[in-house]
């Protein structure tokens, strides 16, 4: 039997809930749940929607990761019931825009008020501390790798994940997706003035992006064990139209797409739902819409969309919405978007606002990113 | 895993504390395109991947494996000190420019190159960017890998040796270091890049002595574990002290070692051992 991917195990601590099975719950029956966060420091206060994971702790704790983590990754090794030898030997990809930042804003922030002399900025510099702290959280002596490629960064830690695996390079690896908030992003995205105080993919009244935090992790494993699961393949390719922004046509996007479903062996046709990127924001919903109406005639799959339960999770989002959205298949639903979308007509996309069955087949998951970087995946559900 | 290297480029300079060195006029001599608005670390990028690719026409599905050990710091420090020190929100563009994908999109527009680009960052960039290249190379994903290791030196350098934790007198440098791999069939005279993965001494002895090296240009890792690192250190210790003279130091030793190395003497036989991978390089 050809190698496979499959989907051993998986975690989820996002807005929510602290869990998977939390998640989902409120995926398919309850209502999404935006707070706020303020960056009160500034000459200009900010404060803008946002959605945080629940866990009483200020946002910007430099603590939060070292307790929040930890669950995330034993849940899904303890679904892929991985001993402990295999954890041992266990790669760990991790995907990330942010990684530790927030612990290097507290320490300068911190150097600044006790010690201003000898504050430095980026005390902390580098990319490598999340993922070895995940090493020692699941025991693993392997290899660790940490992508860092904006939106898709998780996405691409998937895919790499799923080369290894076909190439029998390794038989576990445990692929993190790792957002927490932080000053850099959010005051980041409100200098591009990209930030809204809702979520309105492909909406007449989509206005712009709401950061997320997310903690996503998933075992994927050669042998099948009882995953109704597996990646099949996908692709990643560029788009040289500007560092924002995906070519407004969508040809580029249609291409990643289709290059995905031919590495997966599967036809457009064949396509039982996407899981779209959906942020939100009026550009990348239009070439979006255009680049799957390119590939998708005469007639789009099902979407789903999920920044609208979890806001935009950046480097995270490719393993924070593939963990819900297989998850959610495997309960047998295909998720909604919540309530009250206005569908724009120029762009002719109309997200499910019912849950739908979900029907054993392929599932395309789009992930787009700056820097021109845009990942498609195809799961296929058995 | 394994691919023939088509072409290198390196660049590897001392910084001092009196201002980095000057790069427009070599960007603008081995670049395509004239870069505008863009920051130290996509210079050194352009600059490293310009001077590897030449006047050579890559396909354009030519995959970009990018990785760093900093990354592009100096734009992270500048967003930093907006948001922390002076309570403004970033410029736009420098926040841009701290997100990975951005020195490789400028690259890629460069070259012209529309297939996989990744940025991998971590302390052992060489090895995870060859590890990934070469795992899209031997999956068919792309006939062509351009693989990169860019390390900024912000100044002051006083506050960058407290980063790298290196002593006060250390002399630090900036680099970009480049390999235009291709499928071996591709171009059967061109030396060999050789990856292979090792689960530790025992298992790195045995494929040591397979390869009957010991006299090789070898850089060992500071990720080998001690034990390790001592008995290999031995065992080179013929092909150590053939090690080229001291470097100026960034974060990612073992690309600027092997770049120097390389141009120095293209036509060597190089190891690079770290915990994880021993890398081969040469015919």
């Amino acid at each position: 039997m050809e190698p496979r991917a499959h989907l051993l195990g998986l975690g989820l601590a996002c807005a929510l809930g602290p869990t998977l099975e939390d998640s989902l719950a409120t995926l398919r029956s309850g209502a999404p749940s935006v707070g706020r966060v303020r960056l009160a420091d500034l000459d200009e206060p900010l404060d803008s929607a946002y959605f945080r994971i629940s866990d009483g702790a200020e946002p910007f704790d430099p603590t939060r990761l070292s307790h929040l983590l930890p669950p995330v990754i034993e849940a899904a090794l303890n679904a892929a019931r991985l001993s402990t030898s295999t954890r041992r030997m266990m790669p760990i990809f991790v995907g990330s825009s942010s990684f530790a930042i927030a612990q290097s804003e507290h320490h300068y922030a911190h150097a600044l008020r006790h010690r201003p002399e000898h504050a430095m900025a980026m005390p902390d510099a580098g990319f490598g501390s999340v993922a070895d702290f995940a090493a020692r959280i699941a025991g693993s002596d392997a290899q660790t790798r940490s992508w860092h490629t904006a939106c898709t960064s998780a996405a691409n830690a998937l895919l790499a994940a799923q080369r290894l695996l076909a190439a029998g390079h390794a038989q576990h690896v445990l692929v993190l997706g790792v957002e927490l908030a932080n000053r850099t992003s959010l005051g980041g995205f409100q200098a591009l003035q990209l930030l809204a105080d809702a979520v309105r993919p492909f909406d007449a009244r989509r206005a712009g992006i709401v950061l997320g935090e997310g903690i996503g992790a998933i075992v994927m494993g050669r042998a099948r064990g009882n995953s109704p699961w597996h990646l099949a393949d996908g692709a990643t390719n560029s788009d040289l139209h500007g560092v924002t922004g995906a070519h407004p046509e969508g040809r580029v996007l249609a291409a990643v797409q289709q290059q995905a479903l031919q590495r997966a062996g599967c036809r457009a046709a064949d396509v039982r739902a996407i899981k779209a990127h959906a942020t939100g924001t009026p550009a990348n919903d239009t070439a979006e819409a255009r680049a799957m109406h390119a590939l998708f005639l005469p007639k789009l799959p099902p979407l789903c969309t999920l920044k609208p339960w979890l806001g935009h999770t950046l480097g995270a989002c490719g393993v924070v919405e593939l963990a819900l959205f297989a998850a959610a298949l495997r309960d047998g639903f295909i998720p909604a978007t919540p309530a009250g979308t206005q569908p724009d007509p120029a762009l002719d996309v109309h997200p499910l606002t019912s849950v739908l069955p979900a029907r054993p087949g392929s599932y395309l998951l789009n992930q787009f990113g700056f820097g021109g970087n845009n990942t498609s995946l195809v799961l296929e559900v058995d | 895993m394994h691919a023939h290297c088509l072409a290198r480029g390196h660049y590897l300079e001392a910084v001092h504390d009196d201002g980095l060195p000057v790069l427009a006029a070599a960007l603008k001599a081995a670049c395509r395109t004239p870069p505008r608005r863009v920051d130290r670390f996509i210079q050194l990028a352009l600059l490293g991947s310009a001077r590897c690719v030449g006047t050579r026409t890559l396909d354009t599905d030519c995959g970009l494996y990018l990785a760093s050990a900093l990354g592009p710091l100096a734009s992270n420090i500048r967003v930093q000190q907006d948001l922390l020190a002076n309570h403004v929100l970033p410029r736009p563009f420098d926040f841009i420019h701290t997100l990975g994908g951005s020195a490789g999109f400028y690259v890629a527009s460069n070259l012209g190159l529309h297939g996989p680009n990744q940025f991998l960052g971590g302390d052992h960039a060489l090895a995870d960017a060859m590890a990934t290249a070469l795992a899209d190379l031997a999956a068919g994903v792309v006939r062509q890998a351009l693989v990169g290791v860019v390390e900024e030196a912000p100044l002051p350098l006083a506050a960058q040796r407290q980063r790298l934790q290196v002593a006060a007198d250390a002399t630090l440098a900036e680099g970009s270091h480049w390999w235009l791999l291709a499928t071996p069939s591709s171009d059967a005279t061109a030396p060999i890049f050789h990856l292979q993965r090792h689960t530790g001494a025992h298992n790195l002895v045995a494929q040591l002595d397979a390869l009957e090296a010991d006299a090789v240009p070898v850089w060992l890792d500071t990720s080998l574990p001690l034990d390790l690192a001592h008995v290999l250190r031995q065992r080179f210790a013929q092909a150590a002290n053939a090690r080229p003279t001291a470097l100026p130091y960034h974060a990612s030793g073992a690309a600027a070692w092997l770049g120097d190395l390389q141009t120095r003497e293209p036509a060597t036989r190089a190891l690079v051992i770290d915990r994880h991978y021993l890398l081969r390089c040469g015919a």
